[in-house]
């Protein structure tokens, strides 16, 4: 038994600080690209707001305008920075952990809103985790707490099992194409990795039935034996760093490495 | 309060769940989901992408003369990007823009589309070689590393003015009205 894994708000308060980070991360790498949220970027409000007449025009707009708009996009991901920070820095539990947590996750909210361009599964992620996080400490009590500690962990698991499902009913994963496929992208792949599997393409079937079958077997970690159960998270965490340096996909490991104290807490 | 909280995150869970699946109610939670507060875990499944996806441009100048092709975004994967990695949301953007148009190429009305609007108003907004009159886009698929495959194109866009005092400008350099 982990100390921390033994006591919901402990627990909840590991997967807030690592999703904290995670959105300042994200946050920090929206702001180093102040270009593409410019009305004529690729992260532009202007044209993101016509795919909805209530987001176009008429009062909510206007006041969305205002907030979605450069300059306030700036004044919103400093807000969202802002939340995490407290909530990395603050007592777990305290007014201003809460405080801090609302306003990341009422911000990471409203940046989702804004744009559906560019975001990805880790962004999703770290919504699922910041918001029923919110909610349960402003109510505070250790039930609530438990309800989002399993809201938490059991999207983790519905996002391996769906993902790993989806692969073996694609052709090119399970016969290994799939995976050369992407590595050798110049956006999710890199050159050697990609070389070494198409040359030894046993290697590569090896590994696409390891992912899918670790993805779809994720869920067995909340009813398998104590000793397993390390193992089990430090090899989808493995999984995670090994995907940010060889396909780039960096806010993962925070996203859902945020979601293993859940996990943990309630595997134990 | 607890009870609300459980009851809520099982409604939310539960729907995420059925949304993972395809189908005409999966459509629907989706187009009255604006935030995105239903996950989509699909992951690079079932097909991998393959393909790296490009922006190009080319301006069609008031002498008539067309520029050639420019790619708006060239991705270099900095050796850093497992930690730090902003130009990521960038090349999204440009990726989602892309398999939208990709497959909606032909439907009528396609240059009213979020996508194809966001990526008009980027290249019409970039630096111009001369006095341009009109801009113009495409979408090109490569295969990557694999040197050996040649760029293919996967949308084109219309030409579309640039600047309102030339009127409803044809392709050629004359005028419509």
């Amino acid at each position: 038994m982990i100390d921390w894994a033994g006591d919901p708000s402990t627990a909840l308060g590991l997967t807030e600080r690592i999703a904290a980070l995670g959105a300042m991360l994200a946050t920090a790498e929206l702001l180093a690209r102040p270009r593409a949220l410019r009305a004529d970027g690729l992260l532009s409000w202007p044209v993101a707001r016509l795919r909805s007449a209530t987001l176009a025009v008429g009062p909510t707009a206007d006041v969305l305008d205002r907030l979605f708009a450069t300059p306030g996009v700036y004044v919103l991901c400093s807000a969202r920075a802002l939340g995490a920070a407290l909530v990395i820095l603050a007592p777990t539990g305290s007014i201003v952990s809460t405080g801090g947590l609302l306003l990341a996750a009422l911000a990471s909210l409203l940046l989702m809103l804004r744009t559906s361009y560019g975001n990805d599964g880790a962004d999703q992620m770290l919504l699922l985790v910041l918001v029923p996080s919110a909610i349960v400490r402003m109510i505070g009590t250790q039930q609530a707490i438990e309800c989002a500690l399993w809201f938490i962990a059991l999207q983790c698991c519905l996002a391996y099992v769906t993902s790993g499902l989806g692969k073996l009913g694609g052709r090119s994963w399970p016969d290994g194409t799939g995976i050369i496929g992407i590595l050798n992208t110049k956006t999710y792949g890199m050159r050697r990795v990609a070389v070494v599997l198409e040359q030894r393409r046993w290697v590569a079937v090896m590994l696409s039935w390891s992912v899918i079958l670790s993805e779809v077997s994720f869920p067995l970690v909340l009813v398998a034996p104590d000793p397993w159960v390390p193992f089990m998270l430090a090899g989808g965490l493995a999984f995670h760093v090994v995907s940010a340096v060889v396909m780039g996909l960096n806010s993962f490991v925070w996203a859902f490495g945020a979601t293993y104290p859940a996990i943990a807490y309630l595997a134990y | 309060m607890a009870e609300l909280a459980g009851l809520t995150f099982l409604v939310w869970f539960l729907v995420s769940a059925v949304a993972q699946l395809p189908g005409p109610i999966t459509r629907r939670i989706r187009s009255v989901d604006a935030i995105g507060v239903i996950p989509s875990w699909s992951f690079f499944a079932p097909n991998p992408v393959r393909t790296d996806s490009h922006l190009v441009y080319r301006h069609i100048l008031d002498s008539g003369i067309v520029t050639d092709w420019t790619e708006v975004f060239v991705w270099q994967a900095p050796p850093t990007r497992w930690i730090w990695n902003p130009d990521r949301r960038v090349e999204k953007a440009i990726s989602d823009a892309s398999s939208h148009l990709s497959w909606r190429k032909d439907v009528t009305g396609v240059q009213w589309s979020t996508p194809y609007l966001l990526l008009l108003s980027h290249v019409s907004g970039l630096p111009q070689t001369g006095a341009a009159a009109a801009v113009q886009f495409a979408l090109l698929g490569s295969f990557g590393h694999q040197s050996g495959k040649a760029p293919f194109v996967r949308f084109v866009s219309d030409c579309h003015p640039l600047d309102d005092r030339l009127g409803r400008r044809s392709v050629d350099g004359t005028r419509t009205h």
